[in-house]
Parts: C-alpha cells; sequence; structure tokens
C-alpha cells in the first residue's frame, strides 16, 4: 500500500478531517457475530470472528482479498454456513436458516439482475415472493425507481441499461424488501473510476435516505473511508480492528492496518520512553521521538507509524525534528498536493504528500539526495505484531 | 460530405473484389448442397407431381392426385402420421422429463464428475445406432433381461409379451436414442447461466422450487427448445426403431413411405415425405419465433 496512488490519498487527507464527528447509530446491535469460525478444506476462511454491526450504520469490512470478508457476508446471507460459532440476526439465531427466510438481502458483486425480467419486474420479485398485496408492490416499485433516480425505465430490461444504472436496480431490488440488513459483495468494483466515485456519494445518500443497516465488502480503503461509518479491518481470516474511518486512519491498532491505510511504517528498537514519547533507534540509522503507548520499555522491537500527509521533505532538516535521509524515486504534482515517493536507507519506500503553498521546496528532482522529516506528534508507535 | 464520398470511392471497388472472393470461397460447401440436397429434393417434387404410366418415369402429366391421396385414403395415412406426431411429441416430453433434471444434475457436479458424466451420456455414441436398437429386444423380449429375471425371482411364470413390440417398447427406444442429445442441449445452456441468478433469487425469498420455476426454467428455455428440434423431428423420420421394436402397432409413416419406395411408388412416397417437410418447416418457423423472442429477453 506505500506505493498506492496519489489519488487515493489525496481523498483520504481530505474527507478524514470532515468526517470529525461519525453519526450517532443506536447501540443495539442488528447483526452479531460470536466466535464464528469457517473452513473450506483444510483452509480456515474465518478464524473465532466476532462482530457486533448496530441498527442504522454503514459498516464496512475492508482487507485484502482472502482475508475473509466476502465469508463473512455469505454466512450473514446464508449463502454458507459456519463450523462453529453463533450468527444473530435481531437477536435470533439464524444458523441453520436457508437465505429466502432470513431478513437480510444482497447486492451481488455481477449485479445478478433477472435478464428475462424487466427492470420493474426484478425490483417486484422479492414482493412477489413474500406475498405482499399488488398495489402496494406497485406504490413500492415506483418509489424505488424515484429512489434510485430512474423512474421511467421500469419497463426496461437490464440489457438495455448502462454498468451504473443496473447497479442501482440492483441495489433497488434489494432495498425494496425492507431488509433488516442489506448486504453489498464489492457493488462498485465493476464500474469505471468516476463513475465509482459517483456512486459511492449516492450509496451513502441512499443509505441515510433509507435508514437500513449496511454490511459493505470492500478491498477498496478509499471507498470504505468515504462512505461507513465504522469500519472492520480484516486480514487472514480474522478481524484486525473495527472503529470509525478517522480511528481506523489515526490510530491503526497493528502494523497491517497502518500500511492498509497507506501510511508508511519503519521499523526500530526502544531506546528511552519519557512520558508518553519514546526516542526510536531505527533500522535505518537515525534515532526519532514518536507517541508512545504504555507498557513498552528500551530494548522493544516495534514499528513507527508516519502518515503521508504528516511527512514532508527537506534538504537539510532543522533541529528537533525528526529525519531520514533518502533518495527520492518519484515526484507527483497532484494540483492541491505534491506527492513524492522515496527511498530511505534501508530500503523502505516512504510517501510524503505535501500540501501545495506551504513550506516545500517545490517538486524534487528525481535521484535528489534529501531528508523526510515529520513531526515527533505525528508519528506512533506500535507493537510489532508477534511480540508481547 | 467530401470525405465521406471520398471514402465511398476508396472503399467501393475493395467490397467489389471482397464478394466474388467470398463467393469462391463458398463455392465447395454450395457444390455439396446443391448436388446432395437441391438436385435430389427437386426430383423429389418432381415425382411427387408427376403422374407416370412407367417406373421411374417423370414423363407423363402434372398431377396432384398423390397429395390427395395422402389426405384420403380412408384415411389411413393421415391417420398414420398424426400417431407419429402424436408418438414423437410423447417420446419428446418424456425425453424432457428425465432429461432435464439430470442435465441440472450435472451441472450441479463438481468439475470432476461432471466430465465423467457427460462422458456416460455421450458414451452409447460410441457403439452402431442399429445394435443399440436391437438390444433393446434382448432386454424387452420373452426371453429377455426383465422376463427372465421376473420368472427367476417367482414374479410371473408366463413372459411379459406386452413390453416389446408395441408402441411402448416404440417409445422407451426413442427415449433411449434420444435422450443424450436433450440431456447435452439442457446442459449446454444451464451451464451459461450465471449461477448468481439462483443465489439472488433465494435472497429475494425464493424457495428452490420458485427460484427453479421463475428463473432457471425460463433462462434455459433456449436449451429446451434446441432439444425439442434435436428430438421430436428425427424422431419424426425415424424408421428403423419402429422397425425392429415397434411390431404392427408401432407402424410410422417412414414405415409407409418405405413401402411405397419399395413398391416404386416414387410419386406417391415422394408427396408423404414432402406433407411431413411441410409439417416439420411449420413447427420448426414456429419455434424460431419463439427462439428468437427468447433470445430478446435474454441478449
Amino acid at each position: 500500500m506505500v506505493n498506492g496512488c496519489g489519488g487515493e490519498r489525496i481523498v483520504v487527507a481530505e474527507i478524514i478531517p470532515h468526517e470529525g464527528v461519525p453519526r450517532l447509530a443506536s447501540r443495539s446491535a442488528v447483526v452479531e457475530l460470536r466466535r464464528v469460525t469457517k473452513r473450506y478444506g483444510n483452509v480456515a476462511a474465518l478464524r473465532d470472528v466476532s462482530l457486533a454491526i448496530h441498527e442504522g450504520e454503514f459498516f464496512s469490512l475492508l482487507g485484502p482479498s482472502g482475508c475473509g470478508k466476502t465469508t463473512t457476508l455469505n454466512l450473514i446471507g446464508g449463502f454458507v454456513e459456519p463450523d462453529g460459532g453463533d450468527i444473530v440476526i435481531q437477536g435470533q439465531s439464524v444458523v441453520g436458516i436457508p437465505p429466502y427466510h432470513r431478513p437480510v438481502n444482497t447486492v451481488f458483486q455481477s449485479y445478478a439482475l433477472f435478464p428475462h425480467m424487466t427492470v420493474a419486474a426484478n425490483i417486484d420479485f422479492g414482493l412477489r415472493m413474500r406475498g405482499v398485496p399488488p398495489d402496494e408492490r406497485a406504490r413500492r416499485i415506483d418509489e424505488m425507481l424515484e429512489l434510485i433516480s430512474l423512474p421511467d425505465f421500469g419497463r426496461r430490461r437490464p440489457s438495455q441499461l448502462s454498468g451504473g444504472q443496473q447497479q442501482r436496480v440492483a441495489l433497488a431490488r434489494a432495498l425494496v424488501n425492507h431488509p433488516a440488513v442489506l448486504l453489498l459483495d464489492e457493488p462498485l468494483g465493476a464500474l469505471d473510476l468516476k463513475l465509482r466515485k459517483q456512486m459511492r456519494i449516492e450509496l451513502a445518500r441512499i443509505q441515510r435516505g433509507v435508514n437500513i443497516t449496511f454490511v459493505y465488502v470492500t478491498h477498496d480503503q478509499e471507498e470504505a473511508m468515504t462512505m461507513s461509518d465504522r469500519i472492520a479491518v480484516m486480514n487472514q481470516g480474522r478481524v484486525i480492528q473495527v472503529g470509525t474511518p478517522q480511528m481506523i486512519y489515526e490510530h491503526p491498532a497493528s502494523r497491517f492496518v497502518a500500511e492498509f491505510v497507506g501510511a508508511n511504517v519503519l521499523d526500530g528498537t526502544i531506546e528511552t520512553v519519557e512520558s508518553r514519547a519514546g526516542r526510536v533507534r531505527l533500522d535505518a540509522g537515525p534515532s526519532i521521538t514518536a507517541v508512545c503507548p504504555d507498557g513498552l520499555r528500551p530494548g522493544d522491537r516495534v514499528s513507527v507509524v508516519i502518515r503521508p500527509e504528516q511527512a514532508t521533505i527537506a534538504g537539510h532538516p532543522g533541529p528537533g525534528t525528526n529525519a531520514i535521509p533518502g533518495q527520492v524515486l518519484k515526484a507527483s504534482y497532484l494540483g492541491t498536493h505534491t506527492q513524492v515517493v522515496v527511498r530511505v536507507t534501508d530500503g523502505t519506500e516512504m510517501t510524503a504528500l505535501m500540501a501545495a503553498g506551504g513550506a516545500s521546496v517545490g517538486t524534487p528532482a528525481i535521484g535528489e539526495e534529501i531528508h523526510v522529516v515529520w513531526k515527533s506528534e505525528g508519528s506512533l508507535i506500535l507493537v510489532e505484531e508477534g511480540s508481547p | 460530405m467530401r470525405a465521406a464520398s471520398n471514402v465511398a470511392v476508396h472503399i467501393s471497388p475493395r467490397v467489389g473484389r471482397a464478394i466474388p472472393r467470398l463467393l469462391w470461397g463458398l463455392l465447395p460447401l454450395a457444390t455439396i448442397d446443391v448436388v446432395l440436397f437441391v438436385i435430389p429434393m427437386v426430383f423429389m417434387a418432381l415425382f411427387s407431381f408427376r403422374f407416370s404410366e412407367e417406373l421411374l418415369g417423370l414423363v407423363g402429366r402434372w398431377t396432384v392426385a398423390h397429395y390427395v391421396k395422402v389426405f384420403t385414403s380412408e384415411g389411413i395415412y393421415l391417420r398414420i402420421l398424426v400417431k407419429t406426431i402424436v408418438i414423437a411429441v410423447v417420446a419428446t416430453a418424456a425425453c424432457l422429463l428425465v432429461g432435464y433434471p439430470f442435465a441440472y444434475f450435472i451441472a450441479n457436479a463438481s468439475r470432476r464428475w461432471q466430465s465423467v458424466l457427460l462422458t456416460l451420456v455421450i458414451m452409447p455414441f460410441w457403439t452402431s445406432y442399429l445394435l443399440r436398437v436391437y438390444a433393446w429386444t434382448a432386454i424387452l423380449g420373452d426371453r429377455g433381461l426383465i422376463n427372465e429375471a421376473l420368472r427367476f425371482f417367482g414374479v410371473t411364470d408366463q413372459p411379459l409379451s406386452f413390453l416389446l413390440f408395441n408402441v411402448f417398447s416404440e417409445i422407451v427406444v426413442f427415449v433411449y436414442l434420444y435422450i443424450p442429445y436433450t440431456v447435452l442441449a439442457i446442459y449446454a445452456s444451464l451451464e451459461k447461466m450465471d449461477r448468481s441468478l439462483v443465489l439472488a433469487a433465494m435472497d429475494l425469498g425464493a424457495t428452490p422450487v420458485q427460484t427453479f420455476l421463475r428463473i432457471v426454467l425460463p433462462q434455459t428455455l433456449p436449451g429446451v427448445y434446441a432439444s425439442i428440434v434435436f428430438v421430436f423431428i428425427p424422431i419424426l423420420g425415424e424408421y428403423v426403431t419402429p422397425t425392429l421394436v415397434g411390431g404392427m402397432s408401432g407402424v410410422l409413416i417412414t414405415n409407409l413411405l418405405v413401402n411405397q419406395i419399395h413398391a416404386l411408388e416414387f410419386g406417391f412416397g415422394a408427396a408423404i415425405a414432402f406433407v411431413m417437410a411441410t409439417f416439420v418447416l411449420m413447427l420448426l418457423l414456429g419455434l424460431r419465433r419463439s427462439v428468437d423472442l427468447e433470445r430478446l429477453y435474454v441478449a
């Protein structure tokens, strides 16, 4: 993730300060996973996963492919049964209950619209199956077509719609049933970047409008950050951290989370600890100071997390700042920001994201020897995974 | 406009050269088609409209007497023609009823089992068609597999003679012979179907039966139509099966047609053939319309 594209970084940097106050979700859990495990043959897809998803929140499962996020979704939807643990929806265990008896609907990655039915008939399908009276069905279909801004598309076939329109119809087809939880499996994955960005805003708007709990699976941290009330970061079948986007971004619980959200991570050893400030000798050479959690002692192996927008570059570092020498690999002027990728002395690549009009020296030349510098308050010490 | 006309001028000679080249390429195919299909058909058509005093003569007067005979003759030919169609319908329906679930089962099996099962479906084609029909006399006959087994277990002391040489055995053998086509055609359309549609239907509250009726069946109708074409039409022209296992009651229209040819009544034989061909053509046009409709839905 250290080499992630510049555009993603910018949005993260811009959105986070504005998303400072997360919407208050009521505390009652609508979906609960209790110590759920799932194996496929010898491969553990989920290991002892516990999660509580609150009523009305936009909850994202974020992680790389194979981390177990889609398995989690399939377990809630009823397409997969757990090998251990319990899944509770609205206070009732749903283990062993088939998908068609669960108060849950899904937006599939491939949309899975029924090609032999019109848009209206697609949306109608769930209502029909649940025996809703005809006049109410007609009303709710119109309501949904309105909600997804496709009011005159009821008589079209899915094949006559663009990808983005199909995506919205898939959303309407699921939402029309007023599910307790809506599951979304990377629904924007098949769209191009521009449409994807529009749909993020659209999806968040719709979710706030209908006030239905969304469980959203994605591997795109920017997508998760911009839309979610809370995010569960998953890796190798485990939930690594659950929190608001801001919390995940500013206080990553582990090196994995930090790297996944695009932060720079440097390894080192604690030299001294003084009132929440730790002195760390980096493996790359210099000693730096960073915010230190309790309980660390000199000699402990740690990781130091520096977010790209907190780092900058300088020819000669001033006193009192953290600095590490390196060589410029790539410098991209992005309008509001300049993104610089630097290879520091131990070979790690670091990214610095500098605001335009700041005190920086302009776009550096590739190959130039400079220092990456950052303030002590901006960096965080993490205990390395596997150590106490 | 100027640019457009320039383009047209540049392109048209190239197109002009391309068309004869395409025709040359089609020549072998066209020759085969004309020699093996069109010319014989023209001869048959001529036979069917000619009344000649001499055997195999094409000289004589024009007549529709052969066609009149097909539809009159105290209804003998018409009755057998209708009977043939009814038996073909029953056999095709049986093929679909047995073949669809089997195709569904194969399509849902694991990859390895799929190839094993498909091989088993195709296996009968490795042996002679005639042999496969004959084999059924050894299964259904008086001293056949079933009767011997029934006697061995003391269920019957007399062989069940209704098993062979009638419409029943005929239909059984038709189903046996043609079911691979049904299975393959439906399997192909099931394979082509997006599996997430089934998940989506269940997600929206459809039980497995509802999912099948409302999603899977409509999605695989092209396969059903294809298997009707592959099964129904060949059965209409079946000659070997009614001859070998049909007995007296299993006589079909092709048997009558072959009798006419054997008696060198080419004119009347040809007329029977063209009546059947017309029926098949109408059926195909009808099916094609519904298949095209289906394509509109699916495309």
